[in-house]
């Protein structure tokens, strides 16, 4: 389990990360979300003690990630950038992540395996692919087999193929009652693996919710098609709806449910050609989140 | 804090990169080559040399003429160790597996110390006895059974352990290859010109604390009891290693401080 309290983290006059506070429970994959700069990176730098932040805490089973002894036995974590020396074997550079916390060597050769390295693990990474890299960054992150997995845009440079096994990696790990954290800026991609989403923008927390929930409270809107789409407009907006006109001359009505909206254009004697229901997607909702939180923030 | 897990992984880190290994064996062929070189012309150069020069020849200085070269190697190195760590991201590897940074500081130290020592002893000691071998027979040549002579080669050795250790704090502080490499070449060179055109009585005073005069004084048979400017060679090593650990300290406590 991985908690945080308050967490802080300012770089000179910006402040990337404000008064967040969040748990990540096990046994599930918990999407990190927010736009590019929101402070998820600094997040999770601040999780693995990278970053010192400057107010609050972030622990790990309760303690403070310096505080374990073998750290990487029992957190994983892949970070954004290729963290290894150009000049350095993937093998070798895994062996000196081993040698640091008694691994066994045997663990190198079984994650090089997993990750479909093996033949190339006598190379040096400077000639590694961006896919490569990152297929590397989450053999180190597995090496010591920890129960607590941080992955950074785990997807970033994986082919489709790639893309498809690091999601069932994560729904294997979660499976194994793993606490899987994933960064991304894509609410799509989260739609497909994640359970619980932690949503962020300018370093704040705007949602932390099961995907069901977050659908749910992203509201849904029924899209009306009239002839008579003046009078119909008028009469829905008395009746305390909002309505969108769309270009081709649909409106998209919120606050009003499609039964009520049926109602009034009975009452009135308006002609309805289409009256449907419609679920935000995740896209939407996230989108919707966000976007709010930037105008509030005003910089933009 | 498990140190010794993390000096393995040091260790592993350390040979695993090509440029370590290359600099460290150029290092040891330029040394004992240049020495060699020097040797060799001043045996050709004997039979017409004046009584003066004849006075004034000392087969340890010549042979050990690579260690004017040697210190530049052995910085580089040094910076590496720490530099490379930043450039290529690696660092958060580094700090991820072991998150106590004063044990990776500490590692590394002991890493770079124990390879530059065999290094810098290897190339003293080699360079010692070709250079005397080249000068047997022509001029006075020099034994390791001589005290201050066997303190000179081994003290030149060390001298290259701690300058590497010196170059390894600087990069630690500046995290930044070329810029470490400018300031330890300048604390090297650019200080001694500096040092040198300054009054004589200034200069006659401050040049014995320059670590360029230091390691000059430690591999020097000579000096010492020539001159009452420098201090002893026992003196200059503990000089210089005062250096080297204030370097190491400084360079510790900011990247205990600084986010990585």
């Amino acid at each position: 389990m991985i908690e945080a309290k308050g967490l802080v983290k300012h770089y000179g006059s910006t402040t990337a990360v404000d008064d967040l506070s969040f748990v990540v429970r096990p046994g599930i994959v918990t999407g990190f979300l927010g736009p590019n700069g929101s402070g998820k990176s600094t997040t999770m730098r601040m999780m693995i003690g990278l970053d010192h932040p400057n107010k609050g805490t972030v622990t790990i089973d309760g303690r403070a990630y310096d505080q374990i002894r073998w750290p990487l036995r029992e957190v994983g974590a892949l970070l954004e950038a290729k963290a290894i020396h150009p000049g350095r074997t993937a093998r070798n550079h895994l062996r000196a992540l081993a040698a640091s916390n008694r691994i066994p060597v045997r663990r190198v050769d079984e994650v090089l395996e997993l990750v479909g390295l093996t033949t190339v693990s006598g190379k040096r990474a400077g000639g590694y692919s961006l896919g490569m890299g990152q297929r590397l960054g989450i053999a180190a992150a597995l090496l010591g087999d920890p129960h607590v997995l941080l992955f950074d845009e785990p997807v970033n440079g994986l082919d489709p193929e790639g893309i498809q096994w690091v999601r069932e990696l994560l729904r294997t790990l979660a499976g194994q009652d793993k606490t899987v954290f994933v960064s991304s800026h894509l609410m799509s991609e989260m739609a497909l693996t994640a359970d619980h989403v932690i949503v962020i923008g300018k370093g704040r927390l705007l949602e932390d919710a099961d995907i069901a929930t977050m659908v749910a409270k992203a509201g849904v809107s029924v899209l009306v098609r009239s002839p008579d789409a003046d009078r119909l407009t008028t009469a829905i907006a008395k009746a305390g709806g909002t309505v969108v006109s769309q270009n081709d001359g649909g409106l998209v009505v919120t606050d009003l449910e499609a039964p009520q909206i049926g109602d009034l254009a009975a009452r009135d004697g308006l002609r309805l050609h289409e009256l449907t229901p419609q679920r935000a997607s995740l896209e939407e909702a996230f989108m919707a989140l966000t976007k709010e939180h930037v105008e509030f923030g005003g910089t933009h | 804090m498990n140190l010794w897990p993390t000096v393995q992984a040091e260790w592993l880190k350390f040979r695993s990169v090509r440029s370590t290994p290359y600099t460290l064996a150029v290092t040891v062929v330029l040394c004992i080559g240049l020495g060699a070189l020097g040797s060799w012309a001043e045996r050709s150069h004997w039979p017409k040399a004046s009584l003066q020069e004849h006075l004034a020849f000392d087969p340890v200085a010549i042979s050990l003429l690579g260690f004017f070269f040697a210190p530049l190697a052995v910085g580089v190195v040094g910076v590496l160790v720490i530099s490379s760590e930043y450039s290529s991201g690696s660092i958060r590897s580094t700090l991820a597996a072991q998150p106590r940074r004063t044990a990776v500081l500490l590692a590394k130290s002991i890493v770079l110390f124990a390879a530059t020592l065999v290094v810098g002893e290897i190339c003293s000691v080699a360079s010692f006895l070709v250079g005397q071998s080249i000068l047997r027979g022509v001029t006075p040549t020099a034994s390791l059974s001589t005290p201050s002579v066997l303190r000179a080669v081994l003290l030149a050795g060390l001298s290259l352990a701690l300058l590497a250790l010196l170059a390894m704090g600087i990069a630690t502080m500046l995290r930044h290859t070329a810029g470490a490499i400018a300031v330890y070449v300048s604390a090297l060179l650019v200080l001694l010109i500096i040092v040198s055109a300054l009054p004589s009585d200034w200069s006659a005073r401050i040049l014995k604390y320059l670590p360029e005069i230091l390691v000059a004084t430690m591999r020097s048979t000579t000096a010492a009891g020539t001159s009452a400017q420098l201090f002893s060679p026992w003196v200059s090593t503990l000089v210089l290693a005062a250096y080297t650990l204030g370097a190491l300290i400084l360079g510790g406590v900011l990247l205990a401080r600084r986010d990585a």
